[in-house]
């Protein structure tokens, strides 16, 4: 079961009290904890003192330009004032609080060997720490002292640098320069003080571990959560891979890609990122790519871009926008209030980064229609043939088979080169709740660098992550909107 | 009366005599003769040394006196049948081993140079003929009444030394190396017929593969078309796709033409050229053990036809040698003449008893010839023995790396190169691959399987060519008993 199933039965039997989450070491679910703070569904729907220019549950522009509630700027979210930050939420990632020992919060990080499955059957070898891939995720707080016992597991020798932080020569973790390296079996401890804040990553400073995937994200909140305060704070670290067919190790040493990430999925393997109608949401981009740049996009919302990976930006620096481009090692805070409900794509606008493994369709693929007049158009088919026919009747949308043998999905039913997934991909795809309620058919077009953001009604989000209910297809985004309209 | 019975009882001896050796040569010829039809539409290689029949083995103690092969007056060599242009729809190996053996001309050649030989022994070892004649004398004595007498004489020429019975030993070995060589011929004809026949096979199954080439070639062609619609290709590229198809299909020309040429080959090694064209229906990999280096020199070195006969013609010259020794032995000449005249009332018989004096003539030439041509024939078994070697150990290499090519290919590239296609194309299916990368893996699998098509005729070529021992010419005219040089006898052999 996992731990996002652990806590909607945990929510579900009528604990209420989540009085102690933060104490645990390794948590992964989407419902952040931050201090306890109750959120008052009915609130959704009003406007607090002051702000009561941006509309919190339907799109519209707020105040004057250059106004506090402009495109919603300094619009606070749900969660009462005064409370701690609220924890990060990193969708398919680990995530570690750590614990305090000896006046320092502590860490244990091994460089070891690990497996990650991109996609249903895909699966990638890479380096990664405590035998995962990327991360696991760190969690601290402004002003605390950090203490990262580091172990090296690998067959080769590394070191762990963190990235962009301010602190003693001896521990930025560059080899020859700063420390010998970290032999295979030795052991290192990073301890410095952290005064600074922001969206970090640690990473080892040897040029084709870091292109084989190695990052920790290092998450410093600050001492005292910004203003104005967000309800949901989302990581997201993006890569790219070069992966041949019939291998499973990346190719580090290309300067071409073939595979996209989120949090080490690709779309739309990706889990998406699930929160309330009238929230305040954060989403930290942090892009630990080997070549490029990522403009992110998010639909149907304006976001504004609040930091970077030097921390916090002056509100009067923030700049409005939908698609904020990370550069090569570089983290993007946007934050917006998720006024427009539904289920919204957020992917790299890099027209070849919306795929998967990247490759010519030439071929039976697109022979597959007798007499194609569509040849006698200079640049057919652009689309992925097959695509679009891919035939998942035979599943329910929580990934449970409704007939003993799924059709082969094709155009005309019968077709060796139809696209094809088994049974149990197809499952695993279907069958994570935060994906119920979606549209049938959504992960036809959700690939490559790309997840989806869904804002859903508050009854519809309580249901859906925190009971064990049944939520039908197309309850968040509807089929035909001509004939019914999504909740809110 | 007295002078007239030896006369009788020696007619009776000769005549009762050559009536005896008459009778059972006249039934062993029977016999000889529905053998020999068996041997030949058996269609199979026959024992070694049985080439023909199997009264060899009474052949082998021949004289004058004792069995050996008759001529066959009412047998008569007749070319070989020319079977109906019609083929079933597939020939098995079996199928055109029988019908090279019922049709090569050779085996006929070769079993007409046994019957030669055999008729040549039954010659040597035949007594020579009396001689009968009429006598008379006409006396003119004086002032008496002329006499005349009338009467007869016969002759008898008595072999002495064994002259006949070495004559019909030494023919008689002639016909066992004949014997020989027709088996060695049958092998000729079938290591050319089964080398052949696996050659047509391959060739068969050349030009499927190359059909297959040429499929690989039309969807890349037509790969590159979609390509160039998609901007993947320009039109430099798709002109060398058009060529490279252009050359799978000449390809498949060459090996079409290949095909036809074995064939051809194939049926005129079979004595049918007719033969309407079919299929052939095998198997080119090996169901045999390897063979060993040694196991191999071992089996050419015994059973070797060729070492066989040579063998054997030492043994005809040792017999040469003793048949030309006994050649000084003076044959006695004995006559009986009787002359009766009726004027006197009186028979007169006379009896005569001669020979040859060997004071000047004692042979001694041809003997010496004989000895030279025994010190060749020793030599010739000798060199043929390590020209054997010497073939062998180029065709063993041959076989060598034949075998290990085809079971590197059967158990490691073969399967290793069709994963490759099938993984690749499997990832085609799951769009990770593209599909030139398919067509070219296939490709790949292609050649490595037209390489082991070349792998295994080379084998079955060695194969064939080892345990046959190293014999070829299914088609040459079939060699004599002996070469060229050696005593022979015309018109009565010795």
């Amino acid at each position: 079961m996992s731990n996002y199933q652990d806590r909607r039965n945990f929510l579900a039997q009528g604990v209420a009290a989540t009085a102690g989450f933060l104490a645990a070491n390794t948590v992964s679910a989407q419902e952040p904890a931050g201090g306890g703070q109750s959120i008052d569904a009915g609130a959704t729907q009003v406007a607090r003192e002051g702000q009561d220019a941006f509309p919190r549950t339907h799109v519209g522009v707020g105040g004057p330009v250059g106004s506090p509630t402009d495109r919603g700027k300094l619009v606070a979210g749900l969660r009462n004032a005064g409370l701690p930050p609220v924890e990060v939420t990193t969708p398919d990632l680990v995530k570690l609080k750590g614990e305090m020992i000896r006046g320092a919060r502590e860490f244990n990080l091994r460089a070891t060997p690990a497996r990650r499955e991109l996609l249903p059957g895909i699966w990638m070898d890479a380096y990664g720490y405590n035998d995962l891939f990327p991360g696991p995720v760190l969690e601290m707080n402004q002003g605390e002292r950090v203490r990262i016992v580091f172990r090296n597991d690998l067959p080769e020798e590394t070191t762990l640098h963190p990235h962009g932080l301010e602190l003693p020569v001896n521990m930025d973790g560059i080899p020859a320069v700063t420390q010998d390296y970290v032999q295979p079996g030795g052991t290192f401890v990073y301890e410095f003080d952290v005064h600074q804040e922001g969206s970090f990553f640690l990473h080892p400073h040897v040029a084709m571990q870091e292109a084989i995937g190695m990052v920790v994200p290092f998450i410093i909140h600050p001492k005292v959560a910004h203003t104005p305060i967000v309800d949901r704070d989302f990581v997201l670290v993006t890569q790219q891979f070069s992966i041949l067919p019939n291998a499973t190790v990346p190719n580090s040493n290309a300067m071409d890609w073939n595979f996209l990430t989120i949090n080490g999925r690709s779309g739309p393997y990706t889990t998406p990122l699930v929160c309330k109608l009238g929230e305040r949401v954060r989403i930290r981009f942090i892009n630990f790519s080997t070549l490029h740049q990522h403009p992110m996009h998010l639909h149907g919302h304006t976001f504004w871009i609040t930091g970077t990976e030097g921390g916090r930006i002056p509100d009067s620096a923030w700049i409005p926008s939908n698609n904020v481009v990370v550069g090569v090692a570089q983290s993007r805070d946007v934050e917006f209030i998720a006024n427009n409900p539904g289920d919204w794509v957020l992917h790299c606008h890099m027209f070849h980064h919306m795929m998967n493994h990247m490759v010519s369709q030439v071929g039976p693929i697109i022979r597959q229609q007798e007499n194609d007049h569509g040849f006698r158009v200079p640049g057919y088919p652009q689309i992925m043939k097959g695509m679009a026919s891919m035939n998942m009747e035979g599943m329910n949308m929580d990934g449970h088979r409704q007939h003993e043998s799924m059709p082969e999905m094709t155009r005309n039913g019968t077709d060796d080169y139809s696209m094809r997934m088994t049974m149990e991909e197809m499952r695993k795809i279907t069958s994570r709740r935060e994906t119920h309620g979606m549209r049938e058919g959504w992960y036809k077009g959700v690939h490559g660098l790309f997840t989806v953001l869904r804002v859903l009604p508050p009854d519809l989000f309580d249901k859906l992550m925190n009971t064990n209910e049944p939520i039908p297809p197309n309850s968040s985004t509807p089929m035909n909107p001509h004939r019914s309209r999504p909740h809110g | 009366m007295y002078r007239d019975v030896p006369t009788i009882v020696l007619l009776a001896v000769l005549v009762a005599a050559g009536g005896c050796a008459t009778d059972r040569l006249h039934h062993a010829a029977g016999n000889r003769g529905t053998s020999e039809a068996v041997a030949t539409e058996k269609g199979r290689i026959t024992n070694n040394g049985q080439g023909v029949d199997s009264d060899s083995s009474e052949m082998r103690l021949a004289s004058h006196q004792e069995e050996t092969s008759p001529p066959h007056a009412h047998i008569e060599l007749v070319p070989p049948p020319v079977i109906a242009a019609e083929s079933p729809e597939q020939l098995t190996l079996d199928d055109v081993e029988g019908m090279a053996m019922a049709s090569n001309p050779t085996l006929v050649q070769a079993t007409a140079q046994v019957r030669a030989a055999r008729a040549a022994a039954y010659q040597a070892g035949l007594y020579p003929n009396p001689i009968v004649g009429y006598e008379g004398e006409y006396d003119s004595i004086g002032p008496g009444p002329d006499e005349t007498w009338n009467g007869g004489f016969i002759a008898q020429e008595l072999v002495t030394g064994g002259k006949l019975r070495l004559s019909r030993a030494k023919w008689a070995q002639r016909s066992r190396i004949a014997e020989t060589n027709l088996h060695a011929q049958q092998h000729r004809v079938m290591n050319d017929v089964r080398a052949q026949f696996y050659r047509t096979l391959a060739a068969q199954q050349l030009v499927e593969v190359s059909r297959e080439f040429l499929a690989n070639g039309e969807d890349n062609l037509q790969t590159n078309r979609e390509m160039l619609n998609l901007g993947q290709m320009n039109q430099s590229g798709l002109l060398r796709a058009e060529v490279d198809l252009q050359r799978d299909r000449l390809a498949l020309k060459q090996a079409e033409y290949e095909l036809d040429h074995a064939w051809r080959t194939l049926t005129s090694l079979v004595g049918i050229p007719e033969l309407a064209r079919t299929s052939l229906t095998g198997s080119l990999e090996p169901h045999e053990a390897p063979l060993d280096w040694d196991s191999a020199l071992h089996q050419v070195l015994s059973c070797s036809p060729e070492l066989q006969a040579a063998w054997q013609k030492i043994r005809h010259d040792e017999i040469t040698i003793q048949r030309e020794r006994a050649e000084p032995i003076p044959n006695l000449i004995a006559s009986v003449t009787s002359i009766r005249s009726p004027v006197a009332d009186t028979t007169q018989t006379t009896f005569n008893l001669g020979l040859r004096l060997p004071v000047f003539d004692r042979n001694q030439g041809t003997i010496s010839q004989a000895r030279a041509d025994l010190m060749q024939s020793s030599a010739e078994a000798r060199r043929l023995e390590l020209e054997l070697r010497t073939r062998l150990a180029t065709q063993y290499r041959i076989y060598q790396t034949a075998w290990q090519k085809v079971q590197d290919y059967e158990t490691t590239m073969l399967p290793k190169a069709k994963q490759s296609y099938d993984l690749l194309h499997e990832s085609y299916k799951n769009r990770r691959a593209a599909w030139p990368d398919v067509l070219m893996a296939q490709r790949l699998y292609l050649t490595l399987k037209a390489e082991q098509v070349g792998n295994l005729t080379m084998y079955r070529e060695s194969d064939v060519a080892i345990r046959g021992m190293l014999l070829n010419g299914g088609l040459s005219i079939p060699p004599g008993p002996v070469g060229a040089g050696h005593i022979d006898a015309v018109p009565k052999p010795r």
